[in-house]
């Protein structure tokens, strides 16, 4: 999409009536897109997203606003980066330090993202901006977030594993190699059996569990990523803690176990996933987890 | 059951994981902006997968930025109907309770011999004298007067002894007037026989006289004041089943968002055939006020609106920053003030009372007219009078409850959602964070902090600057805390309050400023 001459805006058709709104209030000519362009921009997006919704509805979902913008910054369009960058460039920086919790670190993160959105890399003599991946389905203040948290869990977490043995030593122990020793098997039916539970439940509450216990969320992080309050999330956990044990026990008992022998395999078998818990929660996890504390707890018992 | 988490903990990360979603399907998800298919898809593989979970609470706005009001809300009027519709059922199965055991042991006692049961009647006989000699039923009867071996007599005079059973409330009833009370030329009470009474009955109540007015209206009163409990509990249950209905009739309306409301005059008389219009997100609108002033705009999408309502012989009315929540009524009474029209439309004012959703004072109303209908005693009138005044000096917990409803229903504001910007501006959102809107306050931009709750909105920053609203942004008041001749002049770094009253401030320097009035007084700590 090259940027249109102004000329070529004032010659294109009107759109039809459903456009011209979306049109005006997207600004779209002042970053030179005319609306012939602007209207296969929509239906490219449309074809990808749309998922049954009618082309009506899911244009008039989209922020429009946003989403031309970005598509005016992938193609090039100075106007379009002057105002990209009185928008969004000072809370680029401020959501890296946020996320990185660590000021240099953040600016870096937030120069690597920008250098992504302005593209680096060319493709058939044409730069590859990641902004042609908004789809303006949620905001592009949303999307920039995302896009700085998955730059750093993807790149700079797994920098952080790589520490020389001097900051090693001097930092502590936080900071070792991870121990690559294999986890211990368990049994396998038990193994079975909890799977088949986890699977029966909704993916909202295996997103609760694996949160809450797994990644050591708080019920107040948890609340606000599900948009719901604190105490639904407390309710829920509470739920299903006092489910799922039920749960797996009759699972193992209508695979042939006796009752008793379910309870044994129950808490036989946990015992010795102490050690297994403790390795795979200290690869890459920023948080203390619950896990690694009841880890510690248990190697203490031990 | 520690035990039992780190298994599952262990399975959970041993669950297969598909394909990642990129980074606009999780942005997307994150607002809640996917179709629910592709909701669900994401979420199942966010359930499964430790990075995307991690890359969704990374990316999430910083809690300080953003804050949801859902403080201190009160509690819902149903959860508030539901708590004491149990609390009342189960009086009324304690009463029925106690009172079959009461009737279980009354019957014990006859069952069991003749001495308890004239024992009992003694009690009650003694009961009746007092009554009797006070003069509540003068003249009535000597032989109802415990004489020395005319026991027998009194229980046969006394009607009560309508049974081989004697129990209290039957007992009770005697003293209950059973004919219509007339006066005669000498302003003495004549007493007509009841249709149905026994002869020896009637012949008594013929002869009941009494020496003043004053005496018989005591005995009006008697029984009036034993109706006036009956009457008051009828008041109040009417005045809460009508504060129930009206508070359902406000939550039934979840349907759709809708704008609806009632073209008035001055006096409070609807306006027929006004001329409403609505201008939103999605163009303008126009409906005609009906014979009874009604409006309805149905299918609307949320967000702002303004409404104009014009009608021959009143001045153009506008109402601007009109929100409209999602799956809501907004109930809007609009009033017109005479004066020059812009239309020549046959705008005409009918006298009919405008209709209006009950309201806890209509409720209480609605409680005092059946207390009327109902012939209350003057105690009665009184007391519900006396309760409708204390109720309006001291809010009660329902109409607290009720209050923020009602405010809903007259301002239509939405729940906000506050933010600041990264250079310290306020921001607003009233469509849950679709869009936002730079709020101004003051001349400070440098804010850092917020509160909020309700329609309470706390705003802070730098050198103290400290803002309070209470109309959920609407107007702003500057707030200088000081303690004992010092002003609070640092960074405000952190906002929080249990409730309207009690809250506390930090600041950079580390120092906590608290207050328990709302901001009215501070206190460093």
């Amino acid at each position: 999409m090259a940027a249109p001459q102004e000329t070529e805006v004032a010659n294109d058709p009107t759109p039809a009536s459903p456009f011209t709104d979306l049109y005006e209030r997207s600004h779209a000519a002042e970053f030179g897109i005319s609306a012939s362009e602007f209207q296969g921009l929509l239906e490219e997006v449309s074809a990808k997203h749309a998922a049954g919704a009618s082309f009506e509805n899911f244009c008039a979902g989209l922020r429009i606003e946003d989403f031309v913008l970005a598509r005016a910054c992938a193609a090039g369009s100075e106007r379009a980066w002057e105002v990209f960058m009185a928008r969004f460039r000072e809370k680029l920086y401020d959501v890296a330090r946020q996320i990185t919790r660590d000021d240099s670190v953040g600016h870096e993160l937030a120069d690597s993202v920008y250098a992504d959105l302005y593209g680096t890399r060319t493709r058939d003599g044409q730069r590859i901006s990641k902004l042609a991946s908004y789809s303006g389905r949620g905001s592009l203040d949303g999307w920039l977030r995302t896009v700085l948290a998955q730059e750093y869990v993807n790149t700079y977490r797994k920098q952080r594993r790589l520490v020389s043995l001097d900051e090693e030593s001097e930092e502590g122990v936080q900071f070792a190699a991870v121990n690559p020793e294999p986890p211990p098997h368990g049994d396998p039916l038990l193994e079975r059996a909890t799977d088949n539970v986890l699977r029966s439940l909704d993916p909202e509450d295996r997103f609760v569990l694996a949160s809450y216990f797994l990644d050591g969320r708080t019920l107040a992080e948890i609340a606000r990523s599900l948009k719901v309050h604190e105490s639904t999330i407390s309710r829920k956990v509470e739920k299903m803690t006092k489910g799922l044990r039920k749960q797996i026990l009759k699972s193992l008992v209508s695979q042939g176990m006796s009752r008793r022998q379910a309870e044994e395999a129950l808490d036989t078998d946990v015992r010795d996933l102490a050690l297994d818990i403790r390795s795979s929660l200290t690869q890459d996890s920023a948080v203390a987890t619950f896990s690694r504390k009841e880890a510690k707890a248990g190697e203490r018992r031990t | 059951m520690d035990r039992l988490k780190q298994l599952v903990s262990k399975r959970l990360q041993m669950q297969e994981q598909g394909p990642h979603p990129n980074a606009d399907a999780l942005s997307a998800y994150a607002e809640n902006a996917l179709s629910r298919a592709e909701q669900q898809r994401v979420l199942g593989h966010v359930a499964d997968c430790k990075n995307c979970r991690d890359i969704l609470f990374l990316a999430q706005p910083d809690s300080a930025e953003t804050q949801v009001v859902a403080a201190y809300r009160p509690a819902r009027v149903w959860h508030f109907a539901v708590r004491w519709g149990a609390v009342a059922a189960s009086l009324v199965i304690v009463a029925g309770g106690v009172f079959l055991t009461r009737k279980e042991f009354f019957r014990a006692e006859h069952k069991s011999g003749q001495a308890p049961a004239v024992q009992h009647y003694d009690k009650l006989e003694a009961k009746q004298v007092p009554l009797l000699k006070d003069g509540y039923i003068s003249g009535a009867e000597p032989a109802a007067q415990p004489a020395a071996g005319a026991k027998e007599n009194a229980r046969t005079d006394l009607a009560v002894a309508t049974a081989p059973k004697i129990r209290p409330q039957e007992k009770h009833m005697t003293a209950k007037l059973q004919s219509p009370i007339q006066f005669d030329s000498s302003d003495q009470v004549q007493m007509a026989p009841a249709a149905n009474a026994r002869p020896e009955l009637n012949q008594r109540h013929q002869n009941v006289t009494t020496q003043t007015k004053n005496e018989v209206t005591s005995s009006e009163m008697l029984d009036k004041a034993a109706a006036a409990p009956q009457s008051m509990a009828k008041a109040k249950d009417t005045g809460t089943l009508s504060y129930a209905t009206g508070t359902v009739s406000a939550q039934s309306a979840v349907a759709a968002s809708k704008l609806e409301g009632a073209v008035l005059d001055q006096s409070g008389a609807v306006v027929s055939n006004a001329e409403v219009t609505i201008i939103g997100p999605t163009g303008s609108k126009t409906v005609t006020s009906d014979g009874a002033g009604k409006f309805k705009f149905d299918q609307l999408t949320p967000g702002s609106y303004s409404l104009k309502a014009e009608a021959p012989g009143f001045k153009q009315k506008e109402i601007t920053d009109l929100a409209v929540l999602d799956h809501q009524t907004s109930d809007l009474p609009v009033k017109l003030e005479v004066g020059a029209s812009s239309s020549d439309s046959s705008g005409m004012v009918t006298s009919a009372a405008p209709e209006i959703e009950s309201s806890p004072e209509e409720a209480k109303i609605a409680g005092a007219l059946l207390s009327a209908d109902a012939q209350p005693s003057p105690q009665t009138t009184a007391e519900v009078v006396a309760r409708d005044q204390k109720q309006a000096a001291k809010p009660s917990r329902r109409k607290a409850a009720a209050e923020p409803e009602a405010g809903m229903a007259g301002k239509a504001m939405p729940q906000a959602q506050w933010t600041i910007t990264a250079d310290g501006m306020l921001q607003r959102s009233l469509d849950s964070g679709r869009s936002w809107e730079i709020v101004p306050v003051g001349s400070t931009s440098g804010f850092r902090a917020i509160f909020s709750a309700d329609s309470d909105v706390w705003v802070g920053g730098k050198a103290g600057a400290l803002y309070h609203s209470s109309d959920s942004g609407q107007t702003w008041k500057q707030v200088t805390p000081s303690s004992k001749g010092e002003k609070l002049a640092a960074d405000i770094s952190h906002i929080e309050f249990s409730d309207p009253a009690n809250g506390s401030i930090s600041v950079v320097n580390g120092a906590t400023w608290l207050t328990s009035d709302g901001g009215q007084t501070w206190r460093k700590k």
